[in-house]
């Protein structure tokens, strides 16, 4: 997947799980998005995997996570 | 994510942007009420809030307050709940109870529910629920234990606080370190469970509405139905796909409740009910009954009438000429479907909607009461855009996935067979009848005409002889020799040279009565005869002239064998009186040879002719 289609994905489960025109950064994490709870957690990364085709670690589902950290946790898995 | 949703979510959001809720909304109800996976949900979500915010709220017709009382974590499932109420027209205020507190909540006085003051009460749990361990040294015992708490709860949703009572099965589970073993212990989980689920559903009777959560799990497959980093990690026992198909098949039963299950299917003709386009491919150009495809259409037109049997009614909305339309079901071999299973048959060249809301007004329903199907996608937008009130299936998949997919619709639930249901099923029966009592005033032969009976005459295999000793030893009435064979008797029979060995299936129009007759046809001695050693019919068809059309096949092959007599016998017996005269009847003459023989001269009289049934296929 090219870097812009995965931007691309990665910001539109953003927006399924947080709300129409979310727009988040890299270091964005619960503290800083609107109705990041653990349910909401919970979503994002069954959304994840569901989109890209991925079976993300256990750790992705820790709150500690970030946009970024994210990120890096579905490329690391996804090749 | 399917490539509907992604397709569902540029159109949503242009259509958002236009202020087209209801437009958006209806386009994510086909998701919600069909499609598997959860991206659906997260859009609907969305679509609320911006809704909201615009001043819509999408159309309901009843209202309801769900308490939800979950064994795990029920966070998800009560907001999918939400959503999953509003797409089948229930806008549900939902109060969930701090997980396993189910007692709690309902017997205290004081509790969140009680001040919630429900009208419905789910009770979730999950197996993790269940005292039962790997393998319960008083089986009986623990069930019982187990059904009494879960009665009780249901007395009290009901008896003190009034509401109806919602209850998810138990998921048999999958792991055991029993393996196959369990299912033979009467005390292993895995039968615990099964038995616990059978006798929830006994005690529940009319008044508790149970949601099969078993065969749902099956459904998704239980290794997809439990996701266990989210049952250590948030104490959700089920996953997200499957929470989503829990919340949409457990709101379908509350909706049913409140009188909002679709009561009507209206379907298309050309490319649904059948392969091809009857106005331009004629009837002999259109695929039905025979084929893949073609056996693929009948099961579609089966399903279909087994929702009319159990009271749904069907509707035809079809661009053709009506004379086009109704010609397949006059002519078409392998119909299942006849016109009178459609209380209105709507073919012209009107559009679509047109022709649903004329249907609408005709059986008196309302839109949302209406399922339409149709293999054509464009004629599916058209229809879901004007009359986004209709529940609209498209069946642009292989017709080979249809019946699943119209199984996967959500919409036909129903609480109870209701009286009208049964008056209806009554009806049939008294039609079936009617038909029969019509035809017997007219004549025999009218009667035997309007059953249009086709057979399938079959030598003796592998399939059949099982069956066919088994009539042997069962057949009391229309049995001429009643010889009882064994499976071995029959093979060694039927093998010997220039022997004759044939099964019959009947099927006619109101059934199929699956294979009936068996026949076994020997040579009698000297090289011209041929003896009916065994003819014999199932009770179930006698009277239908199944048994001319036996000897019918028998004289043919006879001859084929270089037979020139064709030889029946009949032993009396204690029950079978009633075929005495089955060979004199049909034109065979007394034989001078031997006692209770009767000759049939195939040279001179010709093969015997059956009138009144005609052959599936030709053997």
């Amino acid at each position: 997947m090219s870097t812009d289609g995965f931007d691309q994905t990665f910001a539109e489960v953003f927006e399924d799980i947080f709300g129409w025109g979310v727009e988040v950064g890299d270091d964005d994490g619960p503290a800083t998005v609107e109705g990041w709870d653990s349910l909401a957690q919970i979503r994002l990364v069954h959304e994840l995997e569901t989109r890209f085709a991925v079976r993300l670690p256990d750790s992705a589902l820790l709150e500690e996570q970030t946009v970024g950290s994210l990120k890096a946790l579905v490329r690391a898995h996804g090749e | 994510m399917t490539a509907s949703a992604d397709a569902t979510r540029a159109t949503l959001r242009a259509l958002v942007a236009d202020g087209r809720f209801d437009e958006a909304w209806s386009l994510l109800r086909a998701e919600l009420i069909g499609a598997d996976g959860t991206a659906a949900w997260s859009m609907a979500r969305n679509l609320l809030v911006a809704g909201a915010r615009a001043g819509w709220s999408p159309p309901a017709k009843r209202q309801a307050r769900l308490a939800v009382l979950c064994g795990y974590e029920a966070a998800e499932l009560s907001e999918q709940l939400r959503v999953a109420c509003l797409a089948l027209f229930a806008d549900v205020t939902v109060y969930t109870a701090p997980f396993g507190q189910l007692e709690q909540e309902l017997l205290s006085p004081d509790s969140g529910l009680a001040r919630f003051e429900p009208t419905h009460v789910l009770l979730a749990p999950s197996a993790a629920d269940l005292g039962f361990g790997e393998l319960a040294e008083d089986p009986e015992g623990a069930v019982a234990a187990e059904l009494q708490r879960w009665r009780g709860l249901w007395e009290r949703a009901r008896g003190a606080h009034g509401a109806r009572v919602l209850q998810h099965g138990f998921v048999v589970p999958d792991e055991t370190p029993l393996g196959h073993l369990s299912l033979r212990l009467a005390g292993s989980r895995i039968t615990l469970v099964r038995e616990l689920n059978r006798q929830l559903a006994q005690a529940a009777g009319d008044e508790i509405l149970l949601v099969d959560t078993e065969r749902l799990a099956s459904r998704l497959g239980k290794r997809h139905w439990l996701d266990p980093r989210l049952w250590y990690r948030a104490r959700q026992a089920v996953s997200a796909d499957g929470l989503a198909m829990l919340a949409r098949e457990t709101a379908a039963v509350l909706a049913a409740d409140l009188g909002l299950a679709a009561r009507c299917l209206v379907t298309d003709l050309d490319n649904t009910l059948w392969g091809g386009i009857v106005g331009e491919d004629g009837v002999d150009g259109i695929v039905v009954g025979e084929g893949p495809d073609g056996e693929a259409y009948c099961a579609f037109q089966d399903y279909l009438a087994a929702l009319h049997r159990r009271g749904i009614v069907l509707a035809v909305a079809s661009k053709n000429d009506r004379e086009a339309a109704l010609a397949p079901f006059a002519q078409a071999t392998g119909m299942r479907l006849t016109p009178e299973h459609f209380a209105a048959f709507v073919a012209d060249w009107r559009r679509k909607p047109e022709q649903i809301r004329e249907i609408a007004e005709t059986l008196g329903l309302g839109l949302d009461a209406l399922v339409f199907v149709d293999d054509n996608p464009a004629e599916c937008a058209e229809v879901a855009s004007a009359l986004p009130e209709v529940t609209t299936i498209c069946l642009d998949m292989p017709v080979s996935e249809r019946v699943r997919k119209l199984a996967s619709c959500v919409r036909f639930e129903l609480t109870a067979l209701s009286a009208e249901d049964e008056r209806r099923q009554r009806s049939y029966a008294a039609r079936a009848q009617a038909a029969e009592l019509e035809a017997s005033a007219g004549s025999l032969e009218d009667f035997w005409r309007s059953l249009r009976m086709r057979a399938r005459v079959r030598p003796l295999d592998e399939r059949s002889l099982e069956r066919a000793a088994q009539l042997t030893q069962k057949t009391n009435q229309f049995n001429l020799t009643l010889r009882r064979h064994s499976r071995e008797q029959i093979e060694l029979l039927a093998g010997g040279p220039r022997a004759i060995c044939r099964t019959l299936e009947l099927e006619d129009r109101f059934a199929s009565h699956g294979l009936i007759g068996l026949a076994i046809v020997v040579p009698a001695g000297d090289d011209d005869t041929a003896l009916i050693d065994t003819l014999l019919l199932s009770c179930r068809v006698i009277g239908r002239t199944a048994e001319v059309h036996m000897l019918s096949h028998l004289s043919r092959a006879a001859l084929d064998a270089g037979f020139s007599r064709l030889r029946g016998i009949y032993v009396p017996g204690p029950r079978n009186a009633l075929v005495a005269d089955l060979y004199p009847r049909l034109g065979f003459t007394a034989s001078r040879a031997q006692e209770h023989c009767w000759d049939y001269d195939l040279q001179s009289d010709g093969p015997i002719v059956s009138d009144f049934i005609h052959d599936e296929v030709a053997v």
